[in-house]
């Protein structure tokens, strides 16, 4: 796949470098430009082998992988993380775990600085994509009832 | 034309509903089903069309759900994220539609390596509960997944497609608090009825149960609790090895092991797990899986009388 990261300036790819640098060592970061460790107990869900976002998929049985059985699931860690109580007062995540659901990944921002992407707003903070997505059902009722449907899926 | 799924509509009037699994062939010859729809025809209300099971090469999931439907059966297209994007995806759920298939049933689905091409891309664009967010938005809002209006012309409203959406759960294997927050989730995004792994562990089953209780999840979704009546030991342990996400307790096993006729044993297994469960849980109805032992549907159904009054009486 091409890398997006060729597109850009010296000093950005200086940048990046650094950061994926870092994070790959430290979280084993996929580079996907769109960095919600914060809303995922700092665990990475792209090294997931089917990069789930929200919670993980029917083959995962007693805390392990589906895809390699010696593995633990990270959807294990990620849940057992926000059950701890002083993991969960630092990040806040009982909320976010309880009531968010994350977005797919927004393929243009993949192989980008996820840093760079909060100063430009493509993300927030918690790593929520800023491009159209689909929402949630009682949200998107809401945006019907208000009749900002359009508004709101209006790419710019 | 815009109608909804006979499925949807049973289960919104709290009507008992009875979906069972049907796997397409791998050769281009549609006639084999013919025998297992017939013995769909009477009390099953919808069938899934499994879309590739353990990764393994058959037909498309959506070419034989438009035969199935043909036939005076209604289908539920399943549709998993391991081999389309985000673009594929809709474009099969619209064409999916416009034959007259009305149900969905959103899975991430299994990993490649458990079947015959290993060497296939994973796809994995989006994950079960994006997928059911998009159906949603679809049915809702009548967008695509971009926000760009399901219509053909600027001036056009919106096409809302009334799909019945569909998901999976895992009642066994993790923690049930854990399991809870996925299903909150898919709750949330937009899921009307949850089909289950085979149960054979009802104590799993009832714990599962309660944490969803305490999630508050059964005021928004249905739950269709799924059996498998195993036909030999020989098969079930196949499934055990090779199938991911089934959980078979040792005691089970041994149950069939020892039985002098292991394919009547693994009914009245069945059978007791179906009146258990339907006793003590307001469940939705219930998913069989009866693999291609689909002779034993209608005898499973009479024996619990779900069998409609009409034809019992025959």
């Amino acid at each position: 796949m091409y890398n997006r990261v060729w597109t850009k300036g010296r000093l950005y790819r200086l940048l990046f470098a650094i950061e994926e640098w870092s994070k790959k060592r430290v979280f084993g970061c996929h580079s996907c430009g769109q960095c919600v460790l914060r809303s995922t107990s700092m665990v990475c869900p792209q090294t997931c082998p089917k990069q789930m976002r929200n919670g993980p998929c029917g083959g995962s049985m007693f805390g392990k992988c589906e895809v390699f059985p010696d593995k633990e699931c990270i959807w294990t860690k990620i849940n057992e993380r926000a059950d701890n109580p002083a993991v969960d007062g630092t990040l806040g995540m009982k909320d976010k775990l309880f009531n968010k659901i994350q977005p797919a990944v927004d393929w243009s921002l993949v192989g980008t600085s996820a840093v760079a992407n909060i100063f430009s707003k493509k993300i927030d903070p918690n790593g929520a994509i800023q491009s159209p997505h689909p929402v949630p059902k009682k949200v998107l009722n809401d945006l019907i009832a208000s009749d900002r449907i359009v508004e709101h899926f209006d790419p710019s | 034309m815009n109608d909804t799924s006979t499925l949807y509509k049973k289960l919104q009037s709290g009507e008992f509903a009875i979906t069972a699994e049907l796997s397409p062939p791998k050769a281009p010859d549609l006639s084999r089903l013919d025998k297992h729809i017939e013995n769909y025809k009477v009390g099953v209300d919808a069938v899934n069309i499994l879309d590739m099971p353990s990764a393994t090469l058959r037909m498309s999931s959506l070419g034989t759900a438009i035969y199935v439907k043909q036939q005076g059966l209604e289908p539920v297209l399943q549709m998993t994220c391991r081999d389309r994007s985000k673009l594929a995806q809709q474009a099969d759920i619209i064409a999916a539609y416009a034959h007259g298939i009305r149900n969905v049933l959103c899975l991430t689905g299994d990993y490649v390596t458990f079947g015959d091409h290993p060497m296939s891309k994973p796809v994995f664009d989006m994950d079960s509960t994006n997928l059911i967010m998009m159906v949603n938005q679809l049915r809702s809002a009548g967008r695509a997944y971009s926000g760009t209006p399901i219509a053909d012309s600027a001036k056009e409203e919106p096409f809302k497609m009334q799909w019945c959406i569909g998901g999976a759960a895992n009642p066994a294997g993790n923690k049930p608090h854990h399991l809870a927050r996925t299903i909150n989730r898919k709750a949330e995004a937009g899921v009307d009825f949850l089909q289950t792994q085979p149960i054979f562990d009802l104590e799993a089953f009832d714990q599962w149960w309660t944490a969803l209780d305490k999630q508050g999840v059964h005021d928004k979704v249905k739950i269709l609790p799924g059996i498998l009546p195993p036909r030999s030991l020989r098969g079930l342990s196949f499934m055990v090895e090779h199938v991911p996400g089934i959980w078979v307790p040792p005691k089970v096993i041994s149950r069939i092991e020892n039985a002098s006729d292991q394919k009547e044993e693994g009914i009245q297994m069945c059978l007791e797990i179906m009146q258990t469960i339907k006793q003590k849980y307001p469940i939705a109805g219930f998913h069989l899986y009866p693999l291609a032992w689909t002779e034993t549907v209608p005898r499973m159904l009479k024996d619990l009388n779900l069998f409609p009054a009409a034809d019992n009486a025959a």
